[in-house]
């Protein structure tokens, strides 16, 4: 029993990635104003695609804290909840 | 690199024809959904990249007439020679590679009833879901004397090409010791900041090759975006070189008289050696065509869809919307565009778009290697897109010059990646 439970909620995960991964987070699409979404361009500003999920959230919760210096995404952090930065990061990380 | 109409016409045929034979879960063969994309700038050439990638299915058109585009931001700089127009200029080779089918007219009508496009040269286009992305045009004859023959002689330059090279080569011409004048509209505007940094590296010109000249920007405001930024840095980099008047010390030119380049306001005339009229603006013609402008001149939209609040089916996106606190910048524009582009192809398939976030970041030099910022993080609220509180601003108004610099550098990594990402 325990194992179906396990199976059941493996495969509600799925679904909830699968689900997630349709439509983007609020405010994922407009990263890519300046941070690459495509790997042909070649920028000093970091892609975001794939990039460690905790590591996402530690840089956004430091920028927003002003704990980590920003140019811009100390001002840009700070319109994000915490709620939407583990959404965002979860997001990307899961990009290829 | 030029892309004969021949060749646009095979790239059409080959995406017609990939799309024809794509699976199409979800759709029967051949129903794909159509969706219509006006204007090939950074709006709408990032909306029509964005439904490709968002759904492959749908049937993308790009309507746009101009085989190369030449892009605004970064265009002050090739004013002030600091760069060449060719830097500037992108084809939609790449667009047309991505599978969107280019239709290489204008768009001259709109059916909205029958949904369907009018192209220039006759051709219908229907569509399940338009978009018009058609930036500004000029509000010919709003200011007195200053009409198309009038740009020939006192440049806007505000539509990048050839009013860009015309305006540095006047500013080449002109002998050290002329008076160069800028006039800036009343709000709203393509690209606030831009008069600013356009009268910045014309300062910087003028400074580094001809020192003993003038320049003065006669402003219709009091106020004026990232003003503070700018002011200080004209008092540290152009002192005496750099007068901007404000609309409450008579700023605001009233006409103008092309014969002698003179701009006339309540309080004088400034007769200029280089005149740049920055004139009232207005959405692109389209948007007026299709019944999507209001009184304004600019067309209303939910702040979800990007939809025309005066007609269904049409969406608006980039300098022509009103996108309440979003500013008119390339960067709101392909912002806009990604958004809209994940609600329609939701709305195509009978899904229901949720509540987005936007981001609005813009950079301006004040001299080459002096940059400055303003960003902003926008949500819809009470039918408008509003300023998330405590979010953006500008930058720091005490900061080391290596700030400043890194601003600079900043700003030349989001061209080359902004446009790398819609055009290449």
């Amino acid at each position: 029993m325990p194992k179906a439970v396990a199976a059941a909620i493996g495969l509600l995960s799925i679904a909830a990635a699968v689900v997630a991964s349709a439509e983007p987070p609020a405010g994922a699409v407009s990263c890519s104003g300046c941070h690459p979404a495509s790997s042909t361009v070649t920028s000093a500003v970091p892609r975001l695609a794939g990039q460690d999920r905790a590591a996402i959230v530690r840089a956004m919760q430091e920028f927003r804290s002003g704990q980590r210096a920003g140019t811009v995404m100390d001002r840009i952090a700070k319109g994000f909840t915490d709620d939407e930065i583990q959404a965002l990061a979860t997001w990307f990380a899961a990009q290829k | 690199m030029k892309i004969t109409r021949r060749r646009f016409l095979e790239l059409g045929v080959t995406a017609t024809a990939s799309a024809a034979v794509w699976p199409l879960p979800g759709f029967a063969q051949g129903a794909a959904p159509r969706v219509v994309v006006v204007g090939g700038g950074f709006g709408g050439a990032s909306c029509a990249r964005a439904l490709r990638q968002v759904d492959p299915r749908i049937a993308v058109t790009l309507v746009e007439p101009n085989p190369t585009f030449t892009a605004c931001p970064f265009s002050n700089g090739v004013i002030a020679g600091l760069r060449e127009l060719s830097a500037q200029q992108f084809t939609y080779e790449r667009v047309a590679a991505a599978g969107i089918t280019l239709a290489r007219q204008l768009a001259t009508g709109v059916d909205v009833p029958g949904k369907t496009v009018t192209l220039a040269d006759g051709v219908r286009l229907p569509y399940d879901r338009l978009v018009l992305a058609p930036g500004i045009d000029i509000r010919w004859g709003a200011l007195p004397g200053y009409d198309e023959a009038a740009a020939a002689q006192m440049p806007h330059a505000w539509k990048a090409g050839e009013q860009t090279l015309l305006l540095r080569r006047q500013l080449e011409a002109m002998d050290d010791g002329g008076l160069v004048v800028i006039s800036s509209p009343a709000n709203p505007f393509r690209c606030p900041p831009g008069p600013y940094e356009r009268a910045s590296l014309i300062a910087h010109y003028l400074k580094t090759r001809k020192p003993k000249s003038k320049l003065i920007v006669l402003d219709a405001k009091d106020a004026f975006s990232k003003q503070r930024l700018f002011q200080a840095a004209w008092a540290e980099l152009y002192p005496g070189l750099l007068e901007w008047v404000p609309l409450s010390k008579g700023g605001a030119v009233t006409s103008v008289d092309v014969a002698t380049r003179t701009l006339v306001t309540d309080f004088g005339r400034h007769q200029a050696k280089v005149a740049n009229v920055i004139p009232p603006q207005k959405a692109g013609r389209i948007a007026e065509v299709a019944g999507v402008a209001d009184r304004s001149g600019w067309c209303p939209i939910d702040p979800v869809t990007f939809e025309s609040k005066l007609q269904p089916g049409i969406h608006v996106i980039g300098d022509a919307a009103i996108a309440g606190a979003m500013p008119k910048s390339a960067f709101a524009a392909n912002s806009q565009a990604k958004t809209c582009a994940a609600a329609v192809a939701l709305l195509v398939t009978g899904g229901t778009p949720s509540s987005p976030k936007l981001i609005n970041t813009c950079y301006s030099l004040v001299a080459p290697d002096y940059g400055i910022s303003v960003a902003g993080v926008y949500v819809p609220a009470g039918g408008q897109l509003a300023d998330v509180p405590g979010a953006g601003g500008v930058s720091p108004s005490e900061a080391p010059r290596g700030a400043r610099t890194a601003e600079a550098v900043l700003a030349e990594a989001w061209f080359r990646t902004i446009t790398g990402e819609v055009f290449g």
